[in-house]
């Protein structure tokens, strides 16, 4: 059967002892259930680890790139129809069906509910382009703003829960054009600013080349700052947990696959919440940065971040140390 | 005598498959209906099919199937199925799909096992022998694909690692479909549609005599199956046609139930609900009876037509004729039964059915009529009743109401009887409404032509006393001496026995207790009162 995606140990570890414990404790703690929309592969790893907790999926698959195009999104198909979840699929990349509101069968993508649960998996670089038909046209990472725009509707014209969770995963590489570009002073918010310019003085962007696994900084910075200005508008509130760094599958023997794993708690405001608010106040230097390794989680500070032993490695106890009062999910079970 | 001749594995090629399953299951459709047969016949409450562009799944919640059942399952052509029980017997359903798909996984469990079983048909694989196999006969190669060989490299039963179901029932899982069966199924309403016709779905539940039908079919223990439909993005549970729009004043009449029988032999129910207007039904699609075994539709609604004496009668109902009867047997097309004595009785029975729903529905429309009448006429009378008071010196008027009442009047007439039994008050109403119409303008022409006789005299009397007073040469009329005098000269002649007693009380009571000035004054005044009045 064909496999779409084979995740590497450290990716495991992440989503069991990252992950995984945070979306039980809101369930467990505070009845939250999940509708799932994301690229789960086709053997459906994180689908049948939550599976109890879920009540649909919306994925995607791409092509298979040898052989029959259609073998990954028939595998993904068929095993969501045996798990017997109910699901809908869309042939193409999430960044591509999403943007162009069609996948590659020509079936429109339209959000329908709202999404309680996030996982978007940008394997491809995030600041590269999606190809259309007419070339080159949007950036990867633009997709993020129409999927916020998406669940806007949708929680416009719903009475469900104001809270949604983003799990976002990045591949830890960008060009080091692209991230003088992004980073440029005046597209940045202050905070985001003021961490360019501390990081800027330890570990510098080269003025050329391809920034591989060696600037997380800049890209966390370039993510955040782009989703502060995402939320602006549909008036979202988020809680950014620590920045997890781990090793992905390789792409071959010479090129590894650095990622970079946010979870993002967010809630749309309300009229006591007029304008978003981000949490933890100044994020980007006061959040220490874990790495996954075959230990587990540790502390690996980016440059930049400010020393805190005391930080948690996990992530219930991190939520439950730094939930602001805008997080309130009403009467624990516990 | 010839010889006997003793047939082989040797003797049945891989071919016969793909011929059997090619010219039964033309359209995917077909392929559908076959493992929608297949989870009806396993007893389940809840049917779920997902159709997607690279798959079809059909899950429900059966009795499952063990290893034994299972196995048995795969046979080609042989069925362990009771054709008078099971809608599904042939035993080749099961490679509907092959037409279809690249894969098909049956999962499935037994409410008695712990475990689950997978059976898996490698269809792909199949095809590619049997291309194989017409090479090597293009190149005159001896044959080698028989039909036993290309199924056990092809067809597994083992047991299902991943307990896909839970409890119990079956999933059948078509993957990697085929050409353009996707763009045939990703139709909603088509499919919808097709799977009204082989379900025996639950009614919607906003049409208003859904409960009461429902309750009367689990009476007489007929299922309803609830179907949950998704193609891609759209999922809803479906439900048979029948809802309040269809009827031209949303359904006022319940539904009627009907035995179907032919002498001792029960063949099932009808329920019929017939138009609330004497109108036929404006969704051509539910006009008349379809008549369902196990969910199943056989022909079409117009079948009972020709059974009726006026087939417009046809049009004006809906419902199904539920047939239970074991020895009717649905043909391979479902459009009518197998030929046999069952058929020839259950013919029969459509009649007197046909016949009873005619003689029901008749009287329901007579009193639908009736109704009719009696809210025209309460209305119409209603309106002359106010308009009466504004008319009483519009005598043109008055005749033309008094000819209109009298109509209305024998309207209610025929449907006196129905009316009396359905709405005794309302009908008592308006009958008290016309002929206190009728009873006013009536009087009203009356009084009319009182006064009009009244003057007339008055002024015939005025004319005979200028004649007279011009033939005496005007002299000065005396006045009347008395109280008779004075009636006689107004032409005021009454019965002989009153002018008596009127002279008696004159002469005995007023002259005697007046003096005579007083009696001239009173005789003056009554000459003025009725100088005035006449």
């Amino acid at each position: 059967m064909a496999i779409s995606f084979r995740e590497s140990p450290a990716k495991r570890l992440v989503r069991e002892t990252w992950d995984t414990p945070l979306l039980r404790h809101l369930h467990e703690q505070y009845g939250f259930r999940y509708r799932y929309m994301g690229f789960p592969g086709t053997e459906l790893v994180d689908v049948r680890l939550w599976r109890d907790m879920l009540d649909e999926v919306i994925a995607f698959e791409l092509p298979a790139p040898t052989g029959d195009q259609r073998a990954y999104i028939t595998a993904l198909r068929r095993n969501l129809q045996t798990l017997g979840i109910r699901n809908v699929t869309y042939f193409g990349s999430l960044e591509e069906v999403v943007i162009l509101r069609k996948d590659l069968d020509g079936i429109d993508y339209r959000q329908e509910n709202l999404i309680t649960l996030y996982n978007l998996d940008f394997c491809d670089e995030i600041a590269s382009r999606v190809d259309t038909r007419d070339g080159p046209k949007a950036w990867r990472f633009e997709a993020l703003r129409t999927i916020v725009q998406d669940q806007h509707e949708c929680f416009r014209r719903s009475d469900g829960p104001p809270f949604f969770i983003m799990l976002l995963t990045v591949r830890n590489q960008i060009h080091a054009g692209q991230a003088h570009s992004f980073l440029r002073p005046r597209n940045l918010v202050a905070e985001a600013h003021r961490y360019r310019g501390v990081c800027e003085r330890t570990k510098r962007i080269p003025s050329r080349g391809i920034l591989l696994g060696q600037h997380g900084w800049a890209l966390k910075t370039f993510l955040y700052n782009t989703l502060r200005s995402y939320f602006g508008a549909p008036n979202v509130s988020a809680l950014f947990f620590p920045l997890v760094k781990y090793m992905g599958t390789p792409v071959s023997r010479q090129i590894p696959s650095p990622m970079l794993h946010w979870i993002i708690l967010c809630r749309f405001g309300n009229r006591e919440h007029a304008a978003p608010a981000f949490y933890p106040d100044d994020y980007l230097f006061n959040v220490i940065s874990l790495e996954a390794a075959a230990g587990g989680l540790r502390l690996s500070a980016e440059p930049g971040e400010r020393p805190n032993h005391d930080q948690p490695l996990g992530c219930v106890e991190w939520l439950v140390a730094n939930r602001p009062a805008i997080f309130d999910f009403g009467a624990s079970r516990a | 005598m010839p010889e006997r001749i003793r047939f082989t594995k040797e003797d049945i090629g891989g071919e016969v498959l793909s011929i059997l399953t090619t010219g039964l299951y033309r359209d995917p459709l077909d392929t559908l209906r076959e493992y929608i047969q297949n989870a009806i016949d396993a007893d389940c409450d809840h049917i779920a099919v997902t159709i997607d562009p690279d798959t079809i799944a059909v899950t429900d919640n059966g009795v499952g199937m063990t290893f034994e059942q299972a196995r048995r399952a795969i046979r080609l052509g042989i069925s362990d199925k009771n054709p008078l029980k099971s809608v599904g017997f042939r035993g080749i359903g099961i490679y509907s799909a092959f037409n279809l798909c690249e894969d098909l996984s049956i999962y499935t469990r037994s409410a008695a096992d712990t475990q689950g079983h997978v059976i898996t048909i490698n269809f792909r694989l199949i095809r590619e022998e049997l291309l194989r196999e017409q090479e090597r006969r293009k190149q005159q190669l001896p044959p080698v694909l028989y039909l036993e060989k290309l199924l056990e490299n092809a067809v597994f039963v083992d047991v299902d690692p991943q307990n896909v179901v839970q409890e119990h029932g079956t999933k059948a899982v078509m993957s990697g479909l085929l050409g353009d069966v996707y763009k045939r199924l990703n139709n909603w309403s088509e499919v919808a549609a097709y799977l009204e016709n082989v379900v025996p779905l639950p009614f919607r539940p906003d049409f208003k005599w859904a409960k009461v039908i429902e309750k009367r079919l689990r009476e007489e223990a007929h299922r309803i199956v609830p179907v949950t439909l998704q193609i891609l993005v759209r999922r809803e549970e479906i439900y048979r046609p029948y809802s309040d729009g269809v009827f031209s004043y949303g359904g006022r009449h319940e539904p009627k139930f009907f035995t179907v029988v032919d002498g001792k032999e029960r063949f099932g129910i009808a329920w019929v609900c017939i138009n609330d207007a004497r109108q036929v039904l404006r969704n051509t699609a539910i006009r008349g009876l379809l008549i369902k075994k196990f969910g199943f539709s056989i022909a079409t609604r117009s079948y009972l037509e020709p059974f009726f004496k006026r087939p417009v009668f046809n049009r004006r109902i809906t419902g199904e004729v539920i047939v239970e009867h074991q020895g009717l047997i649905p043909n391979a097309a479902r459009s009518d039964f197998e030929h046999n004595s069952s058929r020839q009785a259950f013919l029969l029975a459509l009649g007197k059915l046909v016949n009873d729903v005619s003689v029901w529905g008749d009287k329901i429309q007579q009193e639908d009529k009736a109704r009719e009448v009696l809210e025209e006429a309460h209305t119409r009378a209603a309106q002359i009743n106010s308009a009466l008071p504004s008319l009483v010196r519009n005598q043109d008027e008055l005749l033309r109401l008094n000819v209109e009442v009298a109509g209305i009047a024998r309207q209610l007439d025929p449907h006196a009887k129905t009316l009396r039994s359905l709405d005794a008050a309302g009908y008592a109403r308006t009958r008290q409404l016309v002929k206190e119409c009728a009873e006013f303008i009536s009087t009203a022409l009356m009084q009319r032509s009182r006064g009009q006789k009244a003057l007339e005299q008055k002024i015939v009397r005025s004319i005979q006393r200028e004649a007279e007073e011009e033939k005496k040469g005007r002299p000065v009329a005396p006045p009347p001496a008395n109280l008779k005098a004075l009636l006689e000269a107004y032409d005021l002649i009454p019965s002989p026995d009153l002018m008596a007693f009127l002279v008696y009380l004159d002469e005995t009571v007023i002259q005697a207790r007046l003096s005579t000035e007083e009696y001239e004054e009173t005789m003056r005044v009554l000459r003025e009162f009725l100088d005035e009045r006449m």
